[in-house]
């Protein structure tokens, strides 16, 4: 497959960014390849109300 | 490759394994495993996780292969990509500002997140609650932790 891109100008004022967080990418600038990958668990017992030692044993994930 | 051209860049907090590059490089690649448990009171023992009993941070994930079938031909009529100012308040865990270019950014994150209450005094709560309240945490024995 052939891929042509032609850059033209692109002038930007002021950009404002709160977070770039888990495998993000902000790039001013050219690439050829990005690869991001990310698992973000919160299992059902991602909130515990209980005592200290009463962790459950993982499962499953 | 075109010529970034920046006026200010303004960045509060770089964590957990971010990376801030001004200039061009080659090949980034940044892998974090977090696992974040927090506590209505912060104690907390060395070890008493290993990574490695969750299997979240043990599987493979399927990784697409970079060199499609693809002829990339580019042409930069203009040579600049001009910005302003740029203001970030945090980079974190495995993430990339960079300003410049690059051939290749390979990013891994892993993140498991348990946020545990202790339970009010004379405490009959006990018990997972959240999606379905499913699996039932069983309480440690009376006397033991706190």
């Amino acid at each position: 497959m052939d891929f042509y891109v032609e850059n033209k100008e692109i002038a930007v004022g002021a950009i404002r960014i709160i977070g770039v967080s888990a495998s993000a990418v902000f790039l001013i600038g050219d690439t050829e390849t990005i690869m991001c990958s990310s698992i973000f668990d919160t299992p059902p017992e991602s909130l515990i109300i209980g005592r200290r030692a009463s962790l459950p044993a993982p499962s499953g994930t | 490759m075109r010529t970034s051209v920046v006026g200010s860049l303004k960045v509060l907090a770089v964590i957990f394994q971010a990376v801030i590059h001004v200039g061009d490089t080659r090949y980034i690649q940044a892998k974090t495993n977090a696992f974040a448990l927090q506590r209505q009171i912060a104690d907390f023992e060395k070890d008493e996780f290993p990574l490695e009993q969750f299997p979240m941070f043990r599987r493979p994930i399927p990784r697409l292969s970079p060199a499609e079938n693809v002829r990339m031909v580019k042409r930069d009529t203009v040579p600049f990509i001009t910005v302003g100012a740029v203001k970030i308040n945090a980079a974190s865990t495995s993430a990339v500002v960079q300003i410049g270019s690059n051939v290749c950014i390979d990013l891994e994150s892993r993140i498991k997140h348990i946020r545990q209450f202790t339970p009010p005094a004379g405490g009959a709560a006990a018990g997972a609650v959240g999606a379905g309240g499913m699996a039932p945490v069983p309480l440690a024995a009376p006397g033991a932790g706190r």
